[in-house]
């Protein structure tokens, strides 16, 4: 276990450092600006995980230490997120929602909690809690891409202008 | 190594037992809700058996869509389940044939993340190249292209996580959802068949084997196999050589002449009936299209060697017995090999007896007429619609008050062989010449007599 990860008065940046490195790396990828945002999601978790696994953290010191909704990890992952979930395939009226501190919120916990199953895993190579994540991950995405909004939108939209529904105040 | 469209949804299976068997309860309730509405129609004066046939296409359609989220373990049970007589009533084996492996793709960081844990090194250094997205989807897992460091191009499977340890507690389900449908202590031995073979698909080491077993079975032959990679292979993630070549879609949309599609045909056909003849007595039992490549030189490409069965000797001959006494019209040897073969259980009362035999009667008629001829031509259609009059007794509302399976446990790959030849030959619509196949089979004496087990 990497000892900076055992104290809580030594490692004030490295928590944020480590969500940007994550982010940072995603962006690197070959590609990734034009993944889905599934594949995004997906990706920024596993490496924040690999990020964790390679610092030596355990579940104990990160649910003590960066799972608080206050905490400087929390607090990162919700600002990464907006670039995070800027993916092709979510529609522009999802993003008034996913831009959002309540939405971005919900997203980091959802992360955070699956975060720290992962870590608690003892199943050979995390097997378990890594197949839990993909699916809940995408999940989420399919909630976050879901086109039904912004297809609701445009059928009232035109049904106004074409004069098929009238708006009576 | 199976090539499908991605489905629904994406990920791997529900990971936590947990959340699986809420799927599986899902399901249940889900039938529950079905059978109460069946029972509302029926007080309300419907009719009975529309009612019934309503109920069953209901229940297969949700049993299919809840399975369809355990991913692979759930399906092939389903699959081998719906070919058995008097397992599942029509309306679910018509469901359940049309399951193709319906799995969604795992993302690069996965895939990623997979690969690193096998070999303890990124993808990247374990390979010269490897990319990131699957270029298939299997039952289990996924498939990318990748070249290694001498420069040969491979293809390299990664397991979906967790796959192997959730065999178990989904056979556990798809069991108890059969039980409402077929008396459980009599469907303990398909079960474990399948769980046999599933424990073997997911050891990727197993399948290497297998790889090299058949590459040296057809060495210099009209088949290609792919080489296994053993130094880049684990449990969960296999490498082996690249095979070039087109699928069935791809290859019968170049709209291949007449004597080319007889050609593969021809080799298709000889290729599983040596199998089945062999001294190995092993079988490549997953005749998926996605499994061959129809190649430009005119050799067939064979791939994924997970799923191999391995007959115990006695099943086989008896099975090879059961084609002569067949062929030769010989009644008496036919009922002692039905009866070696499970396939006519000494409890059976005397109505039970007559309606089994004549489903035995009608299938192995179907068979038959394949061999009787020099010749046998898959496009008339005509073993498609000898099959599909065969299907609803094998599988109709007689055959599911019986709710009882008959036959060894090795028929549930022998109907998964034979189905997906059949199905293959019929998409092809090859003419072939069976003067081969009827050797192969001939030659094979029983050398015992002693029960199947």
């Amino acid at each position: 276990m990497n000892e900076s990860f055992s104290h809580t008065t030594s490692h004030a940046t490295a928590w944020p450092d480590m969500v940007q490195s994550a982010a940072g790396a995603l962006t690197g990828m070959d590609g990734a600006g034009g993944w889905p945002v599934q594949e995004r999601l997906s990706a920024f978790f596993f490496m924040l995980l690999d990020a964790l696994e390679g610092a030596g953290v355990h579940a104990s010191t990160f649910n003590r230490e960066a799972s608080a909704c206050a905490s400087d990890f929390h607090v990162a992952l919700r600002e990464q997120l907006v670039d995070v979930l800027d993916a092709v395939d979510v529609p522009g009226v999802n993003r008034l929602v996913t831009d959002s501190a309540p939405s971005r919120f919900a997203v980091a916990e959802i992360l955070v909690q699956l975060l720290s199953t992962s870590l608690a895993d003892a199943s050979d190579n995390r097997e378990r809690s890594a197949a839990l994540a993909d699916k809940s991950l995408a999940w989420a995405a399919a909630l976050i891409a879901n086109p039904i909004p912004a297809r609701t939108l445009d059928v009232v939209r035109y049904a106004m202008e074409a004069g098929y529904l009238r708006w009576k105040p | 190594m199976t090539e499908h469209e991605d489905g629904e949804g994406s990920g791997s299976p529900p990971g936590g037992a947990r959340q699986r068997g809420m799927i599986a309860a899902r399901t249940g309730l889900k039938v529950g809700g079905n059978y109460a509405r069946y029972l509302s129609r029926r007080a309300t004066g419907a009719d009975r058996d529309e009612a019934r046939a309503d109920l069953h296409t209901r229940n297969a359609e949700d049993l299919f869509t809840e399975l369809s989220k355990l991913r692979g373990t759930a399906l092939k049970m389903a699959q081998g389940l719906s070919m058995e007589p008097g397992m599942l009533p029509g309306q679910f084996a018509d469901i359940l044939s049309k399951a193709q492996y319906e799995v969604p793709a795992m993302g690069p960081a996965l895939v990623h993340r997979l690969v690193a844990q096998a070999f303890g090194m990124p993808p990247q250094e374990a390979f010269a190249a490897f990319d990131l997205t699957a270029m298939a989807a299997a039952s289990l897992g996924q498939v990318h292209r990748a070249r290694l460091h001498d420069g040969t191009d491979v293809v390299v499977k990664v397991q979906y996580p967790n796959v192997r340890e959730s065999v178990d507690s989904d056979l556990k389900m798809v069991r108890a959802l059969a039980g409402r449908f077929v008396d459980l202590h009599l469907l303990d031995p398909y079960v474990e068949e399948v769980r046999e073979r599933m424990m073997e698909e997911t050891d990727y080491i197993n399948e290497g084997r297998n790889i090299e077993q058949f590459a040296a079975r057809y060495a210099n032959s009209s088949i290609v196999t792919p080489r296994w990679v053993e130094a880049r292979t684990t449990e969960r993630v296999l490498t082996m050589t690249h095979v070039d070549g087109q699928h069935l879609k791809a290859f019968l949309a170049t709209e291949p002449s007449r004597e080319r599609r007889n050609h593969f045909g021809q080799l298709l056909w000889d290729t599983v009936h040596e199998q089945v003849a062999s001294d190995h007595l092993s079988v490549h039992a997953d005749p998926h299209p996605g499994n061959f490549l129809f190649r430009e030189d005119g050799t067939l490409g064979l791939l994924d060697f997970g799923c191999i069965k391995v007959f115990p000797r006695a099943f086989r001959d008896h099975l090879l017995g059961l084609y002569r006494a067949r062929m030769a019209g010989d009644t008496a040897a036919q009922k002692r090999a039905y009866e070696a073969l499970d396939m006519l259980p000494a409890d059976l009362d005397g109505e039970e007896r007559t309606y089994l035999m004549e489903i035995l009667d009608a299938f192995g008629g179907m068979i038959q007429s394949l061999y009787e001829q020099d010749m046998y031509d898959f496009s008339t259609g005509e073993l498609l619609s000898r099959f599909q009059d065969i299907m609803p007794r094998l599988t109709g509302r007689e055959a599911f008050q019986h709710r009882r399976p008959v036959g060894s446990h090795h028929f549930v790959f022998v109907n998964r062989l034979l189905v997906g030849l059949f199905s293959m030959m019929t998409q092809l619509g090859a003419r072939v010449d069976v003067r081969h196949a009827r050797r192969c089979l001939e030659q094979v004496r029983p050398d015992s007599l002693m029960p199947v087990g």
